[in-house]
Formats: structure tokens, sequence, C-alpha cells
């Protein structure tokens, strides 16, 4: 079966095209019924390879050739091997939910059609990336997967902060990306080759074609490059800023893009290219470091944003975060555990928020909402779902996952980034269930004719959101001891471990839950009981750090007044210079020997006559003295 | 039957200016039918000898050699011979189809306009001079197709042109001419070393390469081909519109009718990148070896430079113009690197450069014709009056920016798979071109396509039947290249293996 993977990403490939023949004015349900149908095949043949993986482990990869330089060859092609079978399924699952939920959320647009397009490429991009056998194919696919997501966030084209927020995504993870590409050329000029055995190898041996750095530092810079494109893709601090922004997409795209596509890129390639981090022990110290401030630091705007999408893209950050800790502390099985249980529970987060956005005629602002279970009572109850499954509250998948996380930063001995994970559990759980009291309880605080409009949307969008639920409620037990830890086998089948297992410890597991609820408590004496009144502590000492905390602890701003500003500046300085120096130079120079001799006034009548013939006698003299002076006549 | 297609190529045009001059001015229609003829039988024969070509060979084929000049006892006392020779190999190959497509896809994006008729003449000869650089196997020859472009680009500026014409002919002009005085120079000094090796003075490009690849030491000293490299060069550097001798490019662009525009920015400016290929690295290799640091260092400032100034353009025009120049840029220091992964990618490059400037210079001259302008902050929100232009634009710009899955995409990586090897640190800063790019191209097409659509904008007309064909076709070419690789690849491999080699030994 396994020779049969190329046929996965195929699907959506052929379905965008089809929707690209059949124009824009497609009908509405064609249009959908395509895309579903393409998605669902390729889930079901993800569910064959799974099992064929299941059953004989990975296979050597399937290569042709695609371009000779010189000596060497380079290749493309697919393999399958159990962690990427584990992503095909996912992503394939979650898209498949995500194109049904879209005929409702994006009924009646304009460009309906060109929305099922582009999410068909995006779908297709992601599964070229993961399964690719070599860094070129990784980067090329890499790249498509962030030009979706541009024309995804600013699908709304018209709304100038959509159009300024995907034009932001691309820019800001491209800068990621750079470090991508000179990371895998020094690999490519290292090692003569893309290949991941290839490469692998090579950083075994440490015998590499550079010579102008010792082969362990050499490890680490590529490592530390190849890690900087994982923290523009998966929106790592301090390249976090544009997955907040992107929120300005449609709601199914943020899903796709929180959950299946785009952030999980980065986590993945850290994952599938893991020996190159693990060579050097002060790459993975980086990248530990880099996830546990991430963790931590999206976890505290979190904390006070009012727009549900970004609390829920906030959270997407700092979970991102927890699984690139978890490499940095090589609890690899942890890291891509979380990185599954989350696809699921971030899809549903965010398409119950988009159930809610779409009942409420498009509003995403927390303090206009309230009241709202009773309107949209399966909406409220899978977000629910979602929302404890976020916060780690057994049995929920994200507790099983997060808690090996926090065991594995704790068994390996790196208590600070521990307790960072510690505090940002809390603030996680804090988080989402103030958007859960403020959304579905108490009262509505909006417009009361929106309010008595609100309803639920239809079987398309609940049977993904139920669908969602049960994943997030069952898929944690995968990799539990009631299961006997069976996704830890499935992904060292028929290979080597990778990275630290610890044995399941009940006392982290009481720890994180506990942490998890007081988090939840607090939240519901602030925002259901209203003991605590949020707006005291705002407005009184903690005024400064609400503040910090509400606008993004200003990086934003940073970045405009340190980077985007001078940049421009030293654009509009080097326009200067090339206007009135570089090219007033030429003009004199020109003036001065060619016309000037002959007056200027014939310098702009553009006689070509005249011109000729001085260029005429300047190369006669030219040669004349080229000749004298190489020799040639004498 | 492959006899004199080399020749038909070349001269077609040349025979339907003439053709032209015959025609009566007042006729309609008739000039632009003439010049498409005269333009496509030019591609169908390229694409025949596309066709024919066999790329496991390095050397010249379909070549057509006379003698032209022969003087017996000419400087001390050598046999002076200039031959009348065409031919093509695996780097003229593809500058030859490029010049095809370009010049074919230039007539029909040609809009109806005074003097036509005029224009169509000076428009074929500049089209038989630009062939005739790309297939001239003889350095005289060659330089004189190379002055046949300058004077019909003198007057389809001076006359055709926007509000500075006349200025920027002259400039134009003045730039090119230097140029060429610079490249005549060197190619004289190449002449007559070759002659104190073999004897005879010929100006034909494969046995001066051979003379000097054979040369013992003392008799063409490294010095010399030091010195013949720094005239050619400087030559080059304006030819080809690099910093700090560019300026020329951005005015000529923003002067031009968009018609010279696509033919300037596709063909013409990649001369000098071929003359360098051809008589840099494939005459003088030594010297190219010699000099890479510094022509790495001038390849990074190009990319860097350029890159900002483009960011602050306010004209699509200039903006382009600046962003080919970056560009290039990588294609300098895919040559400096002087391996074959830098040469292979310059070579990409500078094809790349010429597909997607033609389009987008073919895109900007739609955007022109109907909202009257270029000006970036006087455009938004075009996406909607017109969804197919806007979407091959921002197909143009993705491309441009080095997207994956299209032609810039394999040139900029195989320029810097060489350029790390052997310039690792100015390589890493040529890297910001590749941020820069997508930060002044992604910004136009925020002010350009994307935000409202304000009302006079509104209600324009869409891409016409007509107009899908050069869109079409460079973008399908774009995204073949960037898909398969091997369709350019295979073209160049041989000849490039054969130059690196050279430069091994």
């Amino acid at each position: 079966m396994v020779q049969n993977a190329w046929l996965i990403p195929l699907f959506p490939l052929v379905a965008y095209l089809l929707l690209f023949v059949l124009g824009r004015r497609a009908q509405e349900g064609i249009v959908t019924g395509i895309s579903v149908l393409a998605a669902l095949a390729g889930f079901i043949v993800s569910l064959l390879i799974l099992s064929d993986v299941n059953a004989n482990g990975a296979q050597a990869p399937y290569v042709f050739h695609w371009l000779t330089v010189g000596q060497h060859s380079l290749s493309m092609g697919y393999e399958v091997t159990p962690l990427n079978a584990m992503m095909l399924t996912v992503v394939t699952f979650i898209s498949t939910l995500v194109l049904l939920f879209s005929k409702g959320y994006m009924h009646g647009d304009e460009r309906y059609s060109v929305f099922y397009q582009y999410l068909n490429l995006f779908i297709f991009s992601m599964l070229g990336l993961v399964i690719s056998p070599n860094l070129l194919q990784v980067y090329m696919f890499w790249e498509l997967v962030g030009l979706c997501s541009f024309l995804l966030v600013g699908f709304w084209y018209f709304k100038p902060e959509a159009a300024a927020a995907a034009k932001k995504a691309f820019i800001v993870t491209r800068i990621g990306d750079v470090g991508l590409f000179i990371g895998i050329v020094l690999i490519y000029v290292a090692t003569g080759t893309f290949e991941y055995s290839g490469v692998f190898e090579a950083f075994q041996a440490k015998k590499f074609a550079i010579d102008w750095i010792t082969p362990d530092h050499l490890i680490t810079l590529i490592g530390i490059l190849v890690f900087i494109g994982a923290i523009g893709k998966s929106a790592q601090f301090p390249l976090h800023t544009w997955l907040p922004d992107a929120m300005e997409g449609p709601t199914p795209v943020s899903a796709l893009i929180h959950a299946a596509t785009m952030v999980a890129a980065g986590v993945y390639l850290v994952a599938r290219a893991f020996p190159i981090f693990e060579a050097s022990p002060d790459t993975l110290t980086v990248i530990g470091i880099i996830g546990g401030i991430t963790a931590i630091f999206a976890a505290l705007i979190g904390l006070t944003q009012n727009d549900i999408k970004r609390v829920v893209a906030y959270s997407t950050v700092s979970q991102l975060g927890y699984m690139v800790m978890a490499l940095g502390v090589s609890a690899y099985t942890a890291s891509t555990f979380h990185l599954m249980t989350h696809a699921f529970f971030k899809a549903l987060l965010f398409l119950a928020s988009g159930s809610v956005i779409h009942a409420i005629h498009h509003n995403q602002d927390l303090r206009k909402m309230g009241g709202l279970w009773k309107k949209l009572p399966l909406t409220g109850w899978t977000f629910l779902v979602g929302a404890l499954a976020l916060s780690g509250i057994p049995p929920f998948a994200g507790f099983w996952s997060k808690d090996e996380i926090l065991l594995g930063a704790y068994n390996s001995g790196h208590y600070v980034l521990f307790t960072l994970a510690l505090i940002a559990a809390f603030c996680t759980a804090f988080y989402i269930f103030r958007v859960f009291f403020m959304t579905f309880t108490g009262e509505f605080r909006g417009e009361k004719d929106v309010y008595d409009h609100a309803h639920e949307s239809g079987p398309v969008m609940a049977i993904p959101l139920v669908l969602l639920s049960i994943m997030a409620i069952v898929v944690g037990f995968l990799n539990s001891p009631l299961m006997n830890n069976a996704f830890e086998h499935f992904l060292f089948k028929g290979g080597e471990e990778i990275g630290n297992v610890y044995e399941a410890n009940w006392g982290m597991a009481g720890l994180a839950t506990l942490v998890a609820l007081l988090g939840i408590g607090l939240a519901y004496l602030m925002y259901k009981k209203q003991s605590i009144k949020p707006e005291n502590l705002a407005n009184g000492a903690l005024r400064p750090l609400y503040q910090l905390s509400l606008n993004k602890f200003y990086v934003d701003e940073l970045y405009h007044y340190v980077i985007v500003k001078p940049v421009v500046w030293i654009g509009h300085i080097l326009n200067f210079i090339d206007k009135w120096i570089v090219d007033g130079i030429v003009h004199l120079f020109g003036e001065g020997t060619l016309i000037g001799s002959l007056g200027l006034k014939y310098s702009q009548n553009g006689q070509v006559q005249t011109y000729g013939l001085v260029t005429l006698v300047g190369a006669v003299l030219l040669i004349g003295f080229a000749m004298y002076a190489v020799g040639g006549v004498k | 039957m492959m006899g004199n297609l080399l020749t038909l190529i070349v001269f077609l045009p040349l025979l339907g200016a003439l053709i032209l001059g015959f025609v009566p001015r007042s006729a309609n229609g008739q000039p632009k039918a003439i010049a498409l003829i005269a333009t496509f039988l030019p591609l169908l024969f390229a694409f025949i000898l596309y066709g024919n070509f066999d790329s496991a060979q390095s050397g010249m084929q379909f070549s057509e050699s006379k003698e032209w000049i022969h003087i017996a006892h000419a400087f001390q006392d050598k046999e002076l011979v200039i031959g009348y020779s065409l031919g093509v190999d695996g780097l003229a190959m593809p500058f030859l189809l490029l010049t095809a497509l370009v010049t074919f896809l230039g007539v029909l994006a040609t809009k109806s306009m005074q003097r036509a008729k005029e224009f169509f003449i000076w428009y074929l000869i500049l089209v038989t001079g630009l062939y005739g650089c790309f297939l001239a196997q003889d350095l005289f020859l060659f330089f004189l197709f190379l002055e046949m472009t300058l004077v019909p680009m003198y007057f389809l500026i001076g006359i055709w042109g926007g509000d500075r014409k006349g200025q920027v002919a002259t400039k134009f002009l003045i730039y090119r001419g230097l140029a060429s005085v610079g490249i005549l120079v060197s190619f004289v000094a190449l002449a007559f070393k070759a002659a104190v090796v073999t004897g005879t003075i010929t100006m034909d490009m494969t046995s001066i390469a051979q003379a000097f690849a054979k040369a013992p030491a003392d008799a063409i000293t490294a010095g010399f081909k030091h010195g013949i490299f720094l005239v050619l060069f400087l030559a080059i550097l304006i030819e080809e519109a690099f910093f700090p001798f560019h300026t020329w490019l951005p005015d000529t662009h923003e002067q031009s009718p968009s018609t010279i525009s696509m033919v300037v920015g596709g063909v013409l400016m990649k001369i000098g990148a071929y003359v360098l290929f051809r008589i840099g690295v494939g005459i003088l290799p030594d010297a190219v070896k010699y000099y890479a640091t510094v022509i790495a260092v001038i390849g990074v400032i190009n990319i860097v430079y350029a890159a900002l100034v483009a960011m602050v353009q306010k004209d699509w025009r200039r903006l382009l113009a600046f962003s080919a120049i970056s560009h290039m840029g990588v294609v300098l220091l895919g040559v400096a690197a002087m391996n074959q992964e830098g040469l292979q990618g310059g070579i990409f490059m500078t094809i790349s450069s010429g597909l997607l400037s033609g389009l987008l210079f073919f895109l900007i001259g739609a955007v022109r014709e109907r909202t009257g302008t270029t000006i970036i902050n006087a455009l938004g929100g075009l996406s909607k009056p017109m969804p197919v232009l806007a979407g091959f634009l921002l197909a143009a710009a993705l491309g441009s920016l080095g997207l994956p899955g299209m032609s810039g995409f394999i040139s900029e990586i195989l320029a810097f798979m060489g350029g790390f090897a052997a310039f690792p640190g100015l390589s890493a800063v040529g890297t910001l071109g590749i941020i820069f790019a997508a930060v002044y191209l992604l910004w136009a097409m925020q002010r350009t396509t994307y935000g409202p659509t304000t009302a006079q904008l509104e209600g324009l007309s869409d891409a016409r039947a007509i107009e899908y064909v050069p869109m079409v076709v460079f973008v399908a070419l774009i995204i073949l290249i960037g898909v398969y690789p091997s369709i350019l690849g295979d073209l160049v491999n041989h000849t490039i293996s054969s130059y690196v080699t050279r430069i091994g030994g």
C-alpha cells in the first residue's frame, strides 16, 4: 500500500485543477462535493497506509531523477514512515471536516469556488511536504504552504486588514524560511545531498566538505538555521507575530492553519529531521529555550485578548511552544503525540468558534457575546470538550500529551523549562475558560436583535464538530498506559527509538491536573460568578501588566520601529543616492567628456548622428590604443 | 534541411522590415500582421532547431560558416580572417528560444498606435540584432549585431516613449555605446593575442577560446588576461545594468512603450549576461576566477542595493527594473562561484528573469492601458474589476520572488548552492534579497490589487482573449521550468561541464 502514497496529495491537487477549470461560477454543492470526496479518498488511503506501516514499519523512499547538476543528481519522490503516516491521516481527516464545515460557513460568498480551490491547494501542499523524502522537496512544499496561507488569510482581499495580514504572514515566515534555505544549501554543500538518509549518515560520520568551520560547529550552525525555518512556520518567538493577525482569514482557514497545515509543518520538520538537531546539544538547548519562552509568552498574551479567535490563536502559539520545547528536551514521542492530539482539539476549538461567529453575524468580540449556551447548545458542548482537552483535564486528549511533555522536561533536569510550562498550563486553562464563560454564560452583551436570530447552522457544521469532539475525547488514550502506549510503539515500528521515553508518573499527572483546575477555577470566579471583577484587576495594581499583555508585549511596535521603519528609510536614502549621486556623477562624466567638447547645446536635442560620431571616434581611439598596448601592432 | 535555418531566423525579421518599407503608411493593421509573420517564423524555426538539438554534445550545432573578409597580409604580415558564422550550443539555445518567444509575444501585445509602420520597422531591425547577438560565432559579427540593436532602440524610445523620451533615449544610447566600446576593445585584444599563438588573426570565438586554453603561460600572460577581462567586465556591467552603471535601465523601462519594455527586460539586457558566460567564462576563465571575489562582492551589492531601492519606488516599471537588477546580481554571485551549481544557476536565473520580466512588463502595460497609470498608489483593489489580470500579476510576482514550482526558485537556489560553496559569508548577505523581494513585490501587490476598489477603477475590463496568449505562454514556461527544471538543465549541463573542467584543469 505504501507505494501508493503519492495518491494522497494527488487527490486534492486534482480537485484543485478541476475546480480551477470549472471556474468561479460552479455550483456550491458540486464544489464542496468534489473537494470533500478528494480529501476523504486521501483519508481512506492514509488509513490503509497507516495499517500497512503498523504491520511492516517504515520503508525505503521512492525517488525519481529531477535535475542533473554536474556530477550530482537531484531527485524528488515520496516516502512513508510511521511519523508521516500519522500526519497524513490527521491532515486528511481534519481537512475533510474543514471542507465540509466551509459549506455552511462560506455559503453565499462571491468567490466560494476560489476559496475551495485555495483550500485544496493548501491541503495538497501540506501533504506533499509530509511525504517528501528530501529537504529540497520539503522546502518547495514548505513555501507553497506559505503561499496558500497568504492567499487564504487575504481571501477577503478588499478588507485592508486582511491584505496587510496576508502580506505579514508571508514576509514574517519568509524571514524564517531564509534560515531554512541557508540551512539546506549548507547541508548540500557539506554533504552533497538533500536526502534525509544521506544527510543523517553524514551527520553521524561528521565528514563534511566544508572546511571554514569545525564539524561540530557546522552541525550546530545548520541545526539552528533549519530550526529558524521552524520558528517562522510554527510561529515561535520571536517570529510569532504573524499568526494572530492571520485571524483575518475566514475561520475554516484558521482551523486548517492551526491544526493540520502550516504551523504543524515546523514541528513536523524538526521531528522528521531530528538526527540533525540531536547531533548537537547546543542546538537542542536553543530549541528547548525558544519553545519554553514561546509557551509562556503566548499564554500570557492570551489572558487578555478580546477577540475570540485571537485567544485561540495565542493558545496555538503557546501549544506549539510546548511541542518545540519537548523536542528540545528530547521528549520526541511526547512532542509528536501532542502534535497529533492538539490537531484535533484545536481544529475543534476553531470550528466551534467559527460556529459562534457565524451565528452572531461575524462578530468576534468577546465583549459582545454571552449567554449563547441556550442558543447554541451543540456548539457550547463541543467548545467545552475542546476547552477541557486544551486545559489538560483527564481524560481528554490534551491531558495525556501535555502531561508527557511536562514529565519529559522534569525528568531530563530542565527545571526552569518545566516551571515555565507549568505556569503556562495554568494560564491556558484560565484563558480558554475565560472565553468559554464570556461566550456561553451570563447575559448577551451585543445587540438583542443579533441574539434573537442566533441559531445552530445545520448538519454540515454540526457533523465536523461532533466528530472532532469524539476525537478530542478518545485520541489521548492512544499513548496512555491504558492502551500500553500504543502510539509510541507505532512511532518506532521497524526503527530505532528516538529521544527519551518515561514511565507514566501519576504524581505529575495529578500536579498538572491540579494546576489546570486552578486556572479554570479562577476563570469561573472572575467571569461566571464575577466575585473577582476583571475590570478592577485591569485598572488596579495590575494595570501595567494588563496593558503589557493586552498589547502583546509591544513586539509588533518594536519591530515596526526597529526593523520596518529603518529598512524603509535605508531604501529612501539609497534611492536618493541613486537618483542624485550615482546617476548624477554619470551624467557629469558623460556630459563632461563626451558632450562637453561639442557644446552643451547639442546634448538635449537628440542628434543621433552626433552621438554615433562621438562613439565612433572614441572607439577608434580606444582600439588604436588597445592594439598598441597589447602589442599586436607596433 | 537545418542548413540555413539560423540565417533565416536572424534575417527574416530584417526582411520583414524591408517589406514593411513598401507598405503604404496608411495601411491599417498590415504592419502588425507583417511583423507577426516576421517574428513567428523565426519562433517556429527556433523550436524546430530545439527539437533536433542534441543536448548530449557540448559543441556548436547547426553551424553555418562562410569566410567573409580575408586579408592575406594584414597587421604584422599575418592573415586576417573574419567569418560569417552562426551556431547554437547548450548556452545559446535557451537564449535563442527566449528571444524568439519574447519578440513574437511583444508584437502580439502591441496595441494600435501612431506611426505603427515605422514602429515595426525599427522593431524588426532590433529583433535581427538580438538574434544575431546570441547566434554569432564570430566576435566581429557579434559586435555588428550588437550595434544593430542600438539605433532602433534609440528611435523606439525617442519617438514612442513617455514624457522624457528624448533624454532617456540619449541616455540609453550613450550608456550602451560606451559598453560597445569596451566590448570592441576587448574583442580586438583577444583576437590579436590569439593571433600571437595561432599565427592567423581570426575573430572566430571557438578558435580564440582554444588558443587561449592551449597557449603557454609566457605567450599569453595572466596579467594580460586580467586586464582584458576588466575592460570586458566593465562593459558587461553597463550592458547588463549593474550598479553603479544601472541608471539607464529604470529610466528606459519607465519611458519605453510596454512592448519595448518587454523586449528590453526579456532579451536585450540579457546580452550582457550572455557575454559574461560566452566570453568571460568561456574564453577567460582564469581571469574570472582571479576576480571572483570582486565579482561576488559586486553581485551581492547589486542584490541588496537594488532590492532596497526597489522597495521605495512609486512606479511599477521602476520597481520592476530594480527588481531585475537585484535578480541579476544573483547571476554574478553564481558566476563568481565558478562551479557547476553556480554557473547553471546563473544561466537559469538569466532565462528566468527574462521570462518573468517579459510577463511582468506585459501585465503592467495591460494595467496601464486600462487605468492610465503605473503609479502604485494610484491603483488599488484591481482584483475586483479585473480578477484575471490581477491573478496573473500575482503569479508573476510570486515567480519573481522565488516561489518554488516556478522558474525563479530553482535558479536562485542553484546559484546559492554554488555561492555558498565558494563565498559563504557573501552569499549569506545575498540571501537578504530573498526577503526583500517578498517585501517589495507583495507590498506593491497589496497596494495594487488588494484593498477597496476606488470609484474610477471600477468597471474596467478584464483580459481580452488575445491577451491570454502571452500570459498563459509565459506562465506555462515559468511553471514548467520550476516543476521540471531538466528541460532547461539538460540543455546547458554539458556546456557548463566543459567550462568547469577547463577551470579545474
